[in-house]
């Protein structure tokens, strides 16, 4: 039994899948490629399957990961022989054996976002400074309550990263992982309840890194 | 762009995504025949039926035609889509359903014909035949309401009645022939009045009684067959079985690998459509199910195998299909699905080395209380084997049973539906007399009961359906009964009934209270959370049309019926004789024992009833 973890990008349609599909998507696929999966023991077995971090549907990105349990060593055929298993839109694009030292899925703790925003001019210098206040208070819904929260700490940074023809692109490093989680919808909808003629007409997340403490990567 | 924005604010998204695994996608530049397969019902539901995957790979085997997938799409879906005005489309290639060649449903249950209009509808397809010109697809209908066409005869191009793994094949050759010709729409409609099966409703003109049953339904064109023969595949091997499935991406209401043991049932039982549509009895060979079971898979990766049938404890190699079964699913690390099965040491075995966690429930089916009625429906299950059964499930450690039962049955009185909850008392009995070091705790019995609705070609024809208040009332009498915290009970709504029972047997008149009905805005009536029954009262209501006529009525052996324009080789002859020995409560025999002459076996050039 040996420890990976699979990196792997997730596009186009396969974006409307979702986190617990995509668990049952990749068992599936691992079947398909005759690659065996470890199966946790006991009454109900299961294959070892982590994905590091949840992907909201609706969000693509190039930099997923997910640890897994194998059998036996893994070779370059099985990687090609897994990604002609999968459905269009998602790829692995790199392999890791998990030897000692090498970051846990559990020292998550930032990721990077590109969004795509289709919005009328605005002026960009009113984004690059949106941080630079003391507080970003806006309306966090939990299960039971809505409450009221401060965002910016889990702002990492936040800036315009270009113009396009029909609005912009921004750049945003968020917290991220099971001690603190930002999603870029939140930070949007701050933007625009902040941000004066910022008004977003519809956006496409895109997720470009995931990382460790102080922004180290985690491969 | 618009639907991309749509897709990101709606419910499960992945319902609208035609991208999954096994999925089909062609080139457009190579196809000539564009087929759209419509689901009048959600993704989930539509995925998991066994037709479609037989008749979307059946279809894309073929080089120049590509069949595409379509849904209905929910409720928020379709408010969205109608907002920004986006057409129905196809999953695979996202295309107006409007701009195929042929549009094709399947109709699997009678609610769901408000759907079709609906779909039609957002497709901007005109839901009457009569009003779709040359440059509108072709609209046809299939599958087991098929039977009776009537109630969409003036929706449907046409129909293929029976089961179409061949005849499909013949209809898209007379299509491509059609096709080069360049010759109008109708010329295709007639090329097909020479394929067997295929019922084209323009060709037949109705003629009706002052008290509104019909006199006279004859074909008025010099090629349409008096009476349309169903269709039906003779050998089971060599017909086609995908040896692929699409993979959904979202769990699908039966997510697993579906095998068909057989067609056609030896029961008999009086009030089962399935069981008198789909004769002859003809099963796959354990060799060839065990072929298919490898291949699919291999290529699903499915974690799961089912077996599927009306009746699969009559496959005569059930063993050796089960053990052959086994050993792959253990080979391959995937579970074995067993249907529910007649309870008997083999079959409690077989669980045993199947269900290796839980003794969940057991399903038992004796479908009326009294034995009186079970003869009445030919349900041949008596009470003694009921409860032999559930005393071995209980001894080998199942507390769960559930039973089910139907209400409003012909002949039924208070006493036979009062018996229900009797029958259900004496299962508990059974548990309390299993010694407590066999049984396990926690004992549950859930007492389900639906509501009789008569259908075409059973010999329960030409019976009356009870009213809702009757319905109502015999739900009620049951709870009344029921004296133990044992048992838990549930029924089903009885409005929805009576509606299923309007279609069920309805004529062409029926056609506009659809129409009405969709525009007053029903839509997935069989989801209870959107039936909306005084929308369908007001359309009843609107049209002039008094659904008591379709379901209050005793009909009489000599009322011509708009469904006898189907041939379906069971013969009028036997269906009275079953309804009149039921009317005595005498049983008929399983096809096994002794042949009942119901007319299958002189149907086919050469007897292959199996």
């Amino acid at each position: 039994m040996i420890k990976y973890r699979f990196s792997y990008a997730k596009y186009g349609e396969a974006k409307y899948v979702s986190h617990l599909d995509l668990i049952r998507l990749f068992s599936r696929s691992f079947k398909r490629a005759h690659i065996p999966l470890t199966y946790s023991e006991g009454f109900n077995p299961h294959p070892k399957l982590a994905i590091g971090l949840p992907l909201s549907v609706g969000v693509t990105s190039e930099c997923e990961c997910m640890d897994a349990e194998i059998d036996r060593p893994l070779t370059k055929e099985d990687i090609d022989a897994l990604n002609r298993s999968l459905p269009l839109g998602i790829h692995i694009n790199g392999l890791l054996e998990l030897i000692p030292g090498v970051k846990k899925l559990s020292d998550i703790r930032w990721a990077e976002y590109r969004i795509t925003v289709v919005c009328d001019p605005v002026d960009t210098k009113k984004i690059d400074t949106f941080t630079d206040r003391s507080s970003v208070i806006v309306e966090k819904k939990t299960k039971r309550k809505t409450e009221d929260t401060d965002i910016l700490p889990d702002i990492h940074a936040l800036s315009v990263s270009g113009v396009t023809d029909d609005g912009l692109m921004l750049s945003m490093i968020l917290s991220a992982g099971s001690s603190a989680n930002l999603k870029p919808d939140l930070v949007l909808s701050a933007m625009e309840q902040y941000i004066d003629g910022f008004c977003p007409k519809d956006y496409d997340v895109h997720r470009v890194k995931i990382l460790s403490e102080n922004g180290t990567p985690l491969l | 762009m618009e639907l991309s924005k749509i897709l990101k604010e709606v419910q499960k998204p992945a319902r609208y995504v035609g991208t999954e695994y096994n999925s089909v996608h062609k080139d457009l530049a190579d196809v000539y025949i564009r087929f759209a397969f419509c689901f009048p019902d959600v993704y989930e539901v539509g995925m998991s039926h066994l037709g479609i995957k037989i008749l979307y790979h059946l279809l894309n085997n073929e080089k120049d035609i590509y069949c595409e997938r379509v849904f209905a799409p929910w409720t928020d879906m379709e408010e969205k889509m109608r907002e920004a005005g986006i057409p129905l489309f196809s999953l695979e290639t996202r295309t107006n359903v409007k701009e195929f060649d042929i549009v094709g449903f399947t109709l699997q249950y009678e609610m769901s014909y408000s759907n079709i209009i609906n779909m039609l509808d957002l497709s901007g397809i005109p839901a009457l035949s009569c009003d779709r010109g040359e440059d509108m697809p072709f609209v046809y209908a299939g599958g087991p309401c098929a039977y009776n066409p009537e109630p969409l005869a003036d929706i449907m191009d046409f129909f293929m009645i029976g089961e179409s793994e061949e005849q499909m094949i013949e209809v898209m050759n007379a299509y491509r022939k059609w096709k080069q010709s360049g010759e109008p729409k109708i010329k295709f409609l007639e090329s097909l009045l020479s394929i067997r099966g295929i019922y084209v409703p323009r060709f037949y003109d109705v003629a009706y009684n002052e008290d509104g049953t019909i006199s006279e339904m004859v074909p008025n064109h010099p090629d349409a067959p008096a009476r349309v023969k169903k269709q039906i595949v003779r050998d089971m091997d060599n017909a086609f079985y995908p040896e692929t499935m699409i993979v959904p991406y979202m769990e699908i209401i039966h997510d697993r690998i579906t095998l068909e043991l057989f067609r056609g049932c030896i029961r008999g039982c009086r009030f089962c459509q399935a069981g008198m549509i789909y004769r002859p009895v003809r099963r796959r060979s354990p060799k060839r199910l065990l072929e298919l079971a490898e291949k699919l898979i291999d290529s699903t990766g499915y974690e799961e195998i089912s077996m599927s049938s009306l009746s699969t404890s009559d496959y005569p190699e059930l063993q050796e299909l089960t053990e052959g079964l086994l050993d792959l699913t253990v080979q391959k690390k995937i579970n074995l699905s067993l249907p529910s099965l007649r309870i008997d040491n083999f079959s409690l075995d077989l669980m045993q080395k199947v269900q290796k966690v839980r003794k969940s429930g057991l399903t038992f089916a004796p479908e009326a209380g009294s034995q009186r009625l079970r003869d009445v429906i030919n349900k041949g299950v008596n009470e003694e084997d009921l409860i032999r059964s559930v005393s071995l499930a209980f001894a080998g450690g199942y507390s769960g049973v559930k039973l089910y039962f139907m209400i409003g049955l012909p002949t039924e009185t208070d006493e036979d539906v009062k018996q229900i909850a009797h029958l259900a008392h004496k299962v508990v009995q059974a548990y309390r007399d299993t010694p407590k070091e066999q049984r396990n705790k926690g004992l549950r019995v859930t007492v389900s009961a639906s509501s009789f609705v008569p259908k075409p070609f059973t010999p329960f024809q030409w019976a009356p359906q009870d009213d809702i208040e009757t319905l109502r009332d015999k739900q009620h009498l049951i709870k009344d009964e029921i004296r133990d915290k044992a048992i838990s009970y549930n029924y089903h709504e009885a409005k929805l009934s009576v509606l299923e029972g309007v279609f069920a047997r309805g004529d062409r008149r029926l056609a506009k209270v659809l129409l009405r009905a969709q525009k007053l805005g029903v839509r997935f009536d069989a989801w209870q959370e959107c039936f909306q029954y005084d929308l369908w009262q007001e359309a009843f209501r609107l049209e002039g049309i008094d659904p008591d006529f379709y379901n209050r009525r005793q009909r009489r052996y000599d009322e011509i019926l708009p469904w006898e324009i189907i041939d379906p080789g069971v013969t009028k002859e036997f269906l009275m004789r079953e309804n009149e020995k039921a009317k005595r409560g005498e049983v008929t025999k399983n096809c096994r024992e002794v042949c009942s002459g119901c007319g299958i076996r002189q149907f086919e050039e050469g007897d292959f009833c199996d």
